[in-house]
């Protein structure tokens, strides 16, 4: 009985997942708003504080 | 009962994988940053803040558990913007760094190098109901911390032995728990002793005569503390509604919640050498001694709640972690095999003695695992893989590789961990290259590893056994 349901759970799981990557595939599907330059350049500068901060640290 | 519990297990460890569509997403920042915030807090902040204040004077110590902190978060968590945008966990992903075959293994690492916290746990929870007996005038023998600990570790276990129910209740009471006992902690830490005896404080003696030595420890502690977050980082994101509320709430969440909880311990290991002239960690003692006595008993039920809830969820996230690897495994089997471990490691009894060894040694496999990540997700594949081949849907076959392995992704974590260790030896203390220290061992395992995995990519024949997913890409 359990290894019925779990060749059953893993057809469902390959046709489900199959079914959500057609969906990610269409032209159709909006993806979530992309990471973008500014982003980017906030994370750099993120960086570049908290890296100062750690070298002023040091001195204290 | 039994085979429903594994029914509904199993249900979770197969169908949790599925990718989350843009009608999933569920998560805002602000909902994300509180999940998140929720997850970090642990007892073993406290632990962490009072092993930093050994090291480090107040003030160097904020900087460090802040910006050392948010410094490692923000480079480590960039590529669960993956996770965002694909709806799935950087295991997925890391099919195509390990293989299929290789993400199993490497799970089994990761759980064997991270449930060390939950002995930390398990003895604080020890401590605490030890100095609380003795403050209502029972004197515990030594011999019953093991006991005491065991006994943290077997409820626990019960609690996640009853599988989803139980741990979502345990879950909805062992946030507030701990937010309440770190209120408390802060409150009457600050109260109880003059402003500058916190403020100004240095350790006495670190060992060290060199300054530095320790102030760049403390910041390894900071990096390796953080890293250890990486394996569970896209679990939240995963239903952010943006790349970048994904991004931000995990490294605010972990940076800043995290890292107050473990400033809550340094502030109350600091008071209780004020006060009575012993660096202590344990809330309980520290709410005994420095407040009403009533409180005690108070906290006497938050602590015990948190660490045994702590045992729980822990065991529950980690017994589903290998259930999704190993399908035919029992669920309860495996809860029962990781609470044996906790086990050996409390009778071992010397995890809090050598906790900052064990936090170097963790990352040595941490930090590999996520620069192997971030090269591959950024610099390798350019962001895209093939989601049908990750997820071995039939007849795709791009992240087999050989028998299952990437071994080249393992190569690399190999030299990851060499690398840490060429640096400094987590158990002895020693610097081995001062130089290279200046980079934390943590840091420079992650960009030694890195840069090996990159230019490994680079060589021919290298790039057309990784990169054999291209003819497969979709989206």
């Amino acid at each position: 009985m359990q290894m019925k349901d779990r060749s059953t759970n893993e057809a469902h799981l390959e046709a489900e997942i199959e079914k959500r990557i057609r969906e990610m595939e269409s032209s159709a599907y909006e993806f979530p708003k992309r990471f973008g330059g500014f982003d980017y350049i906030v994370v750099v500068a993120a960086v570049a504080v908290c890296l100062l901060l750690l070298i002023i640290g040091a001195h204290i | 009962m039994s085979n429903e519990i594994d029914r509904q297990v199993e249900k979770e460890a197969v169908f949790g994988i599925l990718p989350i569509l843009k009608s999933g997403k569920i998560y805002g920042f602000l909902d994300a940053f509180m999940v998140l915030s929720g997850y970090c807090i642990a007892t073993w902040s406290y632990t962490q803040g009072a092993y930093l204040s050994t090291l480090v004077g107040f003030k160097q110590l904020l900087i460090g558990a802040f910006f050392g902190a948010i410094l490692m978060l923000v480079i480590y968590q960039l590529p669960v913007i993956l996770a965002v945008r694909y709806g799935i966990d950087i295991w997925i992903w890391l099919r195509t760094v390990f293989g299929h075959g290789g993400v199993k293994l490497m799970t089994v690492i990761i759980i064997l190098i991270n449930f060390p916290w939950y002995a930390v746990c398990a003895d604080l929870f020890a401590s605490s109901m030890s100095n609380l007996a003795a403050l209502f005038g029972l004197h515990l023998p030594q011999s019953s911390h093991v006991f005491i600990a065991i006994a943290c570790v077997v409820i626990g276990t019960a609690v996640a032995y009853k599988g989803i129910g139980a741990i979502t209740w345990t879950t909805r009471i062992l946030v507030p728990m701990l937010l309440a006992v770190g209120v408390m902690v802060v409150i009457i830490g600050f109260t109880s002793v003059p402003f500058d005896a916190i403020w100004n404080y240095r350790p006495a003696d670190t060992g060290y005569s060199n300054n530095i030595i320790p102030y760049i420890i403390s910041v390894e502690a900071n990096f390796a503390f953080v890293i250890t977050l990486v394996g569970g980082m896209a679990g939240v994101p995963r239903l952010a509604k943006t790349e970048r509320a994904g991004f931000w709430a995990g490294v605010f969440g972990q940076g800043l919640s995290g890292s107050f909880f473990v400033v809550v311990g340094a502030v109350m290991a600091i008071a209780m050498q004020y006060a009575t002239g012993e660096m202590i960690e344990d809330p309980t003692l520290m709410l005994a001694t420095l407040s009403v006595p009533t409180l005690a008993f108070s906290s006497l039920l938050l602590v015990a709640f948190a660490n045994i809830g702590t045992q729980a969820v822990g065991s529950y996230i980690y017994g589903v972690m290998l259930k999704s690897s190993f399908q035919k495994a029992d669920y309860r089997l495996l809860i029962l095999i990781l609470a044996l471990y906790i086990g050996a490691l409390c009778v071992w009894g010397e995890i809090t003695t050598y906790f900052g060894s064990f936090l170097t040694i963790s990352a040595c496999i941490y930090a590999p695992l996520a620069a192997l990540l971030s090269v591959d997700f950024f610099l390798v594949r350019k962001q895209r893989l093939s989601l049908r081949s990750a997820f071995g849907q039939a007849g795709f076959h791009a992240y087999d590789y050989t028998r299952g392995v990437n071994w080249m992704g393992f190569l690399c974590v190999a030299a990851g961990v060499a690398l840490s260790l060429l640096v400094y030896n987590p158990v002895t203390g020693e610097v081995h290259n001062m130089v290279l220290f200046h980079l934390t061992p943590t840091g420079f395992s992650f960009l030694g590893s890195g840069l090996l995995y990159y230019i490994l990519s680079r060589i021919p024949a290298a790039r057309r056994y990784l990169l054999r997913d291209r003819d497969e890409l979709t989206v």
